[in-house]
This record gives structure tokens, sequence and C-alpha cells, in this order.
């Protein structure tokens, strides 16, 4: 038994090494007889030569010193998620090969490792990552919805929705020609979800700036943003958003917006500002460009330094154009055509019409 | 002993399951994985793809296939559907507009012929954020009263702080492991 199997060991090897996507074939056919006996195919070996050597003694020592150093830096996770996640990917990438019980074992490394992380994460913030001040008391007085002043371009119905639209959660919707901050949403709750829709013609500045301008002086929080049918406006977001932004149906805007995820369909012709830390998702669009998130527009110094060394504005994904190629639908946006630092539209008073043309892309 | 026992005997053994975690893109298929998993789940880009899963929960090993849910991907849906036994639905409770497309995307899942007999889990998601419709609004919504041909339950949850979701899979497993392991013919 043995020696057939190690003959068939070394003409496996030379196999693998001249086919190396068969290998796993090959595997699974010979292992049905000989099973574990010294059978170890060369990418297995190789494997487990890898994983186990440095990183991962590496990782828990670095753990360790981290836990015991108290709070540890934010740069210092993020490294350690990083490299967790690299370890992560290459077993994944293992699994075709790996035995089952290396499998688990690895899988339970992993585990305890990004269990210490997480621990790690809730230990080190002393304070949070983004805090909103909310003045609570200045929302009640001013919240009347406001009126439509102009008539909206297309007398389109309502979104068909049911009754399921009954919603507690805020919603600004049907607007054209308008100036719209915090103080325009007419809501109950002042945090969670915010769904905009149907705009046009619009800036919509839910961002306070450090020299507060009037109106704009209270952040709403929000956790999960809801964009749908909005043309010729600019939405101004602020970069922390701490939820998923879902992006539908805009043509010819600028958007300024911090979020966790990123998803925009059916849109063309829009401007993204964006401050985010996993991959932007964009599926049939076109003329989609990308930028970071303006520096004038974040009003905390800090959170400012962390969104922009983990920010992925620039990986995007097109889920139209799955190749390796750069995708035709969207582009960077050079630094010449970005709005400047101050053309920022901060307050009511600005010339609406004038800003849109001036601003918007053509 | 028939064949069916002996298939029966042969799964009893093997102790495994294969389920699908499906729904639109936004929903929170692969943050729910994770937080079972007790993974980090800060950093998630949406799924281009899919993830594969397994762990032991119960007695029993779960292979858990995480699909994108992007329009682009949803096609691709069913070359996961051989030997599923069961399908985790997921739902974005916040996400009122695309309600219709949801309740459509999963009726249109439930007449595949190899489906048949999975049972079905709908999580209501992201029950966290204020504002979002509760179970049974979305029931309501998704038309799950009309479902006759599988065996479902909706459970209320949220992925960001966990809530509920040990729940939801402790009883879609009890429910295939009923219907493969105990029942007799």
């Amino acid at each position: 038994m043995k020696v057939p199997s190690l003959l068939l060991n070394t003409l496996i090897e030379r196999n693998v090494r001249k086919q190396p996507d068969t290998h796993s074939a090959i595997l699974c056919f010979i292992s049905g007889f000989t099973f574990w006996s010294g059978l170890v195919s060369y990418p297995v070996r190789r494997f487990l030569k890898r994983r186990r050597s440095l990183p991962s003694i590496e990782l828990s020592s670095r753990l360790d010193h981290l836990k015991s150093q108290g709070p540890a830096s934010l740069d210092a996770l993020n490294e350690l998620a990083l490299e967790i996640a690299k370890l992560r990917k290459e077993l994944t990438d293992a699994t075709a090969y790996l035995p089952s019980y290396d499998q688990r074992q690895y899988e339970t490394h992993l585990k305890t490792f990004e269990q210490s992380l997480v621990e790690l994460r809730s230990s080190s913030v002393s304070k949070p990552k983004f805090s909103f001040k909310r003045k609570q008391a200045a929302q009640s007085g001013s919240s009347s919805p406001q009126p439509a002043k102009g008539v909206p371009q297309s007398t389109s119905v309502p979104p068909p929705i049911s009754a399921a639209s009954q919603s507690n959660g805020r919603i600004l919707s049907n607007l054209s020609n308008e100036y719209l901050t915090s103080s325009s949403i007419p809501s109950s709750t002042s945090s969670g979800d915010l769904t905009i829709s149907n705009l046009d013609n619009c800036v919509v500045n839910l961002v306070s700036t450090p020299n507060g301008s009037p109106g704009s002086n209270q952040e709403p929080k929000i956790t999960a943003l809801h964009v749908r049918d909005i043309s010729n406006s600019i939405l101004l977001f602020p970069p922390n958003i701490d939820g998923s932004a879902m992006l539908h149906n805009l043509s010819r805007c600028i958007i300024v917006l911090g979020c966790h995820q990123f998803r925009m369909h059916s849109s063309s012709h829009v401007n993204v500002y964006l401050a985010i830390s996993s991959n932007p998702i964009i599926e049939h669009c076109s003329d989609i460009t990308f930028t970071g998130y303006p520096f004038s527009l974040f009003n905390d110094s800090d959170a400012e330094k962390d969104i922009l060394t983990s920010n992925k504005h620039l990986s995007v994904q097109d889920f139209s154009h799955i190749r390796p190629s750069q995708s035709p639908n969207w582009r960077i946006l050079p630094d010449s055509e970005r709005v400047p630092e101050g053309g920022w539209p901060h307050s009511k008073d600005v010339d609406l019409r004038a800003t849109l043309s001036r601003l918007l892309p053509t | 002993m028939g064949l069916l026992t002996i298939i029966r005997k042969n799964r009893q053994k093997e102790h495994e399951m294969r389920i699908l975690f499906l729904g639109l893109d936004n929903a929170g298929k692969t943050t729910i994985l994770k937080k079972l998993n007790k993974e980090d789940i800060s950093g998630i880009s949406p799924t281009l793809g899919f993830n594969i899963k397994t762990f032991v929960h119960d007695r029993y090993t779960l292979n858990i296939w995480d699909v994108g849910g992007q329009r682009m991907l949803r096609p691709y849906w069913r070359n996961y559907f051989e030997q599923t036994d069961a399908i985790v639905w997921v739902v974005d409770s916040g996400d009122r507009f695309r309600m219709q497309d949801c309740k459509e995307e999963l009726h249109s899942l439930l007449t595949e012929d190899r489906l048949a007999g999975a049972s079905l889990l709908v999580f209501a998601n992201k029950q966290d954020l204020e504002g979002s419709m509760t179970s049974e609004e979305i029931s309501e919504a998704l038309d799950l009263k009309s479902i006759r041909t599988h065996q479902w339950k909706i459970f209320s949850c949220s992925a960001v702080t966990g809530e509920n979701l040990l729940e939801g899979l402790n009883w879609v497993v009890g429910e295939v492991a009923n219907r493969l392991y105990y029942s007799t013919t």
C-alpha cells in the first residue's frame, strides 16, 4: 500500500505541476482508495506550509499585544482586520483541496481572531467614531411641511405603493425648485430611515458646516438612505451615514455622501462625491463620475481623517460590466471638474437656478 | 427497505443541510450570515458572486450559500437551486419602494421545480431602523399567505444587533430536520 501510494504521489505531483487545474479531480479520485496515507498533493502542502508559518502566530501575538495595551488605535485595528480578511480569502480559495478537518481547524482559528478583533474594536471605542450633537427641542416648532410652490415638472402619479407606504419614517418627496434642509423633513422621529423621492431642480442640504448656516444647524441622524427619481438636483448628505445608501433612477445630479454601502441603479449623468469603506456598486448606469467627499463639508477633523484613510470611493464595481476591463459607465472625476471647496451651496440664500446650472453636470 | 429509506438513511449519516440565502440587494444577506458565524460585520461590500459558509448548528452541518442580489446576478440564482433543503429569503424592511419587486422575485422563485418542498424562512431584516415595516406588514406586502407550496414562516430580525437570527435559524433547521430525518414513510 505504501509503495504504490508513494508512486502515485510523485505521479500526481508531476501532473499537478503541469496542469494545476486538474489536481483536485485527481486528488478526489485517488483519495477514494489511498485515503490519507501520506498523500498530500502539492498545493495542499504549499498551503499548509504557508499557513503553519508566520501570519497566524504573528497575528495572535499582535492581538494579544494590542489587548494588553488597552484601547487600540484605529489604524492598527484596520490593519489587523485587513490581514484577517486576507487570511480568510486564502482559506476560501483553499477549500477546493483542503481536507475538511483542516478546514475546520483553520476556520476556528480565524474565528477566534475575528472575535478578538471585535472585542478589541468594541473596547477601543472610548469615544464613538461618529456622534451627532443634536438639539432636541429645535425640531418641534418649525417642522410644518413645506407646500410645493412650483408645479412638479411631470405631473406623475405618486409611486405605486400599496398600504405599506404609510410610513412613520422620514420622507421628503414631490418637490421642485426648492432649497431643502433637515427642517423641511416632516417627521415624528428624528433618526433612522430617510427616503427622498421625486425631486426636480432642488438643493437638499443635510450637512451642517462649521460656520453654521441657518436652518441646517442640526444634523439628522440617518441609518439608512433611499433616494429615488431625482433630477437636476444637488443632494448634500453628511459623511457619516451609519448604514447603506440605495439610489435609484437619478439623472443629472450631484450626490455628496458618506456611508457604509453604496448602490446606485438605473441612473445617468451623476457626479458622486463619496466617503465609503466598502466597494460602491453601480448597475444599469451611464455617465457616472466618482470622486472623494469634499473637505469643506466635513465638520469634524477626526472623522475626516478616519474616513479618508480608508476611502474606497474609486473601487467601483459595475454590475452591468463584469469584466476585467474598465467599465464604460463610470470614470474618475478629474480634480479640475470638481466643485471648488468654497462653491457648495451652503446657505438658503443662494440663487437656486444659477447654482444648479453652474454646478450640475452637463 | 425502499429506495427512499436508503436515501434517508444516507442523508442521516451525513446530517448535512444545504441552505440558500436569497433576496434583493441591500437586504443584508451577507451581514446576517457573518453575524450568525460571529464574524466582523463592519466592512462588508456588496456581494459580487457568492459566499459559502459551513458551520455546525445543533448537530447539523449547514452549508449556506449566500448569493448576491443585484438585479444583474438574479438570473444566476438558478444555478444554486439543486438539492436545496431550505431557502432563507431576506427582506430589507426599510425598503418600501421595492416591496413589489421583492414580492415578484419571491413568488417566481417559488415556482421553480427544483425548489419544490424546500422550507422557506423569511427574515424581515433591519428592524433596528426606526420606521421600518413590521413583519406583519411585510407578510402582507409579500402576500405570504398565498404560499401553499412551501412551509414558510416570517421572523423579524436585525443583523446588526443579532436579534432573532438564531430563532429563525432554529426554526428552519428544525423544519428541515423533521422532513428529512424523522418522518417515516
